[in-house]
């Protein structure tokens, strides 16, 4: 098996499947910038939108909860109950309700990063010194003063932990989404060649895929280094 | 006694020992070949095997069928063949001319159909250019649908750029759903899946593949050159097997609806009007298939459809398709 490259596609194959599809036109949209790029914008473009999406309501909810022991006795029961739920199990029914393309893309987006950034984000509020929040009450702090004075810079590294984790779930989550519901993206590239029997282009944007999601993960590090530039590293 | 007497006693009760021996050896029925068969998924097309399956004539030939799959689409099938997961199977025209042209070695032995798929789209649909930015699903890139799909759009001065096509997206069976729930406004499928929209009033047909080209090519016989080499006597049975079946379907079109409900689990009406489009036939004509071949290339050579086979991968047309196509 080994020696078919329908199916095992060498190095040097690989490389020229990269070339030719850095020069073929791209999608409708982004012919301009060659297939392989084309697709991969309009990858990250979904990933964005539903990143961003998760980032706001994962941190919101997640001060909320974390905050509030009401609302984590209210919110709590459902959340672990959906939680454990795959995203990709929710393929089907976002292609029902969404239709195809970008919607469904990017609610799984959504799902897939929001509950990493829940959770940290929840653990952070909840491991806020309480030491600290007694110094800010003798102070004169108020609750809100409190909160986004003591609670949330101190749960920032945990948030930022979330944050990466959550990023390379919703990537994964948009590849199989793509895969499946999608006439465009890195994930539907992928299962056009592997349809035309073209292993070396398969290969050539799971690479791709692989190279832009170390580069997010690489950028999300760098803000955090900036953001927590008051921590002592180990 | 003598030792005279012994000697040919002895020599008898020998001979008889081996007699029946050979007698046991010659009694003891072949051990049946096992052949793995690949095909798609409900595809009415594939009836051939299914009443094939039901009926029992692989065991009449003395063969053990394993079934593989069904598959989604004709592509992945020929990758099961490529990996040696499969030794013959039931599949798409398009999908074994691509394998061939991406040097899988396999050969076209047999017909199985002509005929039998159609575009199915939203009843406010009058013509293949009201399709214009609409969402139009299809089996796999590489399928014969995908195929005919690229030649409609030619023959309408379109391309694949002026819909909104989803190749491989959806599965034939959710086809019709997708269609009725409006996510999609029209597909390109084999049968029964076309009639499905039909008989459930949520779409109709627009265009049938014979309309397209008369007594195309659909769906054939295909094996692998190593497993045809060392297994010619299982092949020639596998030929004869899918020979009767067309043969039981022409002559008990009720009997073989039966079990196209049986294997497809659609009801009779869907089955009943699927019939209509689908002709079944063992034969399979070279030109035909050198014909296919041209279409291909110069679709994608014109952009109807993204190229799947160049000219760069088939520089002789007429070679390889006497090469790949070997049907007796």
């Amino acid at each position: 098996m080994v020696s078919l490259p329908q199916i095992f596609p060498t190095p040097v194959a690989v490389v020229i499947a990269l070339k030719d599809l850095l020069i073929a036109p791209g999608p409708q949209g982004v012919a301009w910038a060659g297939e392989l790029l084309g697709n991969t914008l309009i990858s990250l473009w979904r990933v964005f939108v539903g990143f961003s999406i998760a980032a706001v309501s994962g941190v919101f909810l997640g001060i909320i909860i974390g905050w509030w022991p009401r609302a984590r006795d209210l919110l709590e029961p459902v959340i672990e109950i959906l939680r454990p739920i795959p995203p990709l199990a929710w393929i089907p029914l976002a292609m029902l309700w969404l239709g195809l393309g970008f919607k469904p893309a990017v609610f799984l987006i959504w799902l897939g990063a929001f509950f990493p950034i829940l959770l940290n984000t929840v653990l952070g509020i909840e491991g806020t010194p309480k030491n600290l929040i007694e110094v800010a009450k003798t102070l004169g702090a108020n609750s809100w003063q409190i909160l986004f004075k003591v609670g949330v810079p101190s749960a920032t590294p945990s948030i930022m932990a979330g944050l990466r984790i959550g990023i390379g779930i919703g990537w994964m989550c948009l590849v199989a989404a793509e895969l499946t519901g999608s006439n465009s993206g890195l994930g539907y590239m992928i299962m056009y060649y592997y349809s035309t029997m073209e292993a070396a282009k398969t290969v050539a944007g799971m690479l791709m895929i692989g190279i832009v999601g170390y580069l997010a993960f690489i950028g999300l590090k760098k803000l955090e280094d900036r953001m927590l530039f008051w921590r002592v590293s180990a | 006694m003598s030792s005279g007497f012994f000697k040919p006693v002895l020599l008898t009760a020998l001979m008889l020992l081996l007699a029946s021996m050979a007698g046991g050896l010659s009694c003891t029925p072949p051990s049946p070949v096992t052949v793995r068969v690949g095909y798609l998924l409900g595809d009415l097309h594939h009836l051939p095997l299914f009443v094939a399956l039901d009926k029992g004539f692989f065991e009449d030939e003395g063969i053990d069928v394993q079934i593989v799959g069904p598959f989604d689409a004709g592509p992945a099938e020929m990758d099961a063949l490529t990996a040696s997961q499969l030794d013959m199977g039931y599949v798409g025209l398009a999908p074994a001319i691509l394998a061939a042209a991406r040097k899988v070695e396999l050969s076209i032995i047999s017909g199985a159909n002509q005929e039998g798929s159609g575009l199915a789209t939203q009843k406010s649909i009058n013509g293949v250019t009201d399709l214009q930015s609409k969402k139009v699903a299809t089996p796999a890139p590489g399928s014969i649908q995908y195929v005919m799909m690229g030649m409609l759009l030619s023959s309408n001065k379109m391309s694949y750029k002026d819909i909104e096509l989803f190749p491989g997206t959806i599965k034939p069976p959710d086809m019709p759903g997708a269609l009725q729930t409006g996510r999609i406004d029209g597909y390109f499928v084999w049968e029964p899946y076309v009639a499905r929209s039909v008989v459930s009033g949520a779409g109709k047909v627009l265009v049938e593949s014979k309309d397209i080209w008369p007594g195309h090519p659909c769906c054939v016989v295909v094996t692998r050159n190593d497993f045809a080499t060392k297994n010619e006597n299982t092949v020639a049975a596998v030929l004869r097997v899918n020979r009767r079946a067309i043969n039981f379907i022409a002559d008990n079109p009720a009997g073989a609806k039966i079990i196209a409900q049986k294997f497809t689990k659609l009801d009779a009406a869907t089955i009943d009007e699927a019939f209509k489009r689908v002709k079944y036939t063992f034969t399979l004509n070279r030109d035909d298939v050198k014909r296919f071949v041209k279409e291909i290339i110069a679709l994608g050579e014109t952009g109807a459809i993204k190229p799947i086979i160049t000219s760069a991968d088939v520089p002789d047309i007429d070679a390889f398709v006497n090469r790949v196509v070997n049907v007796k």
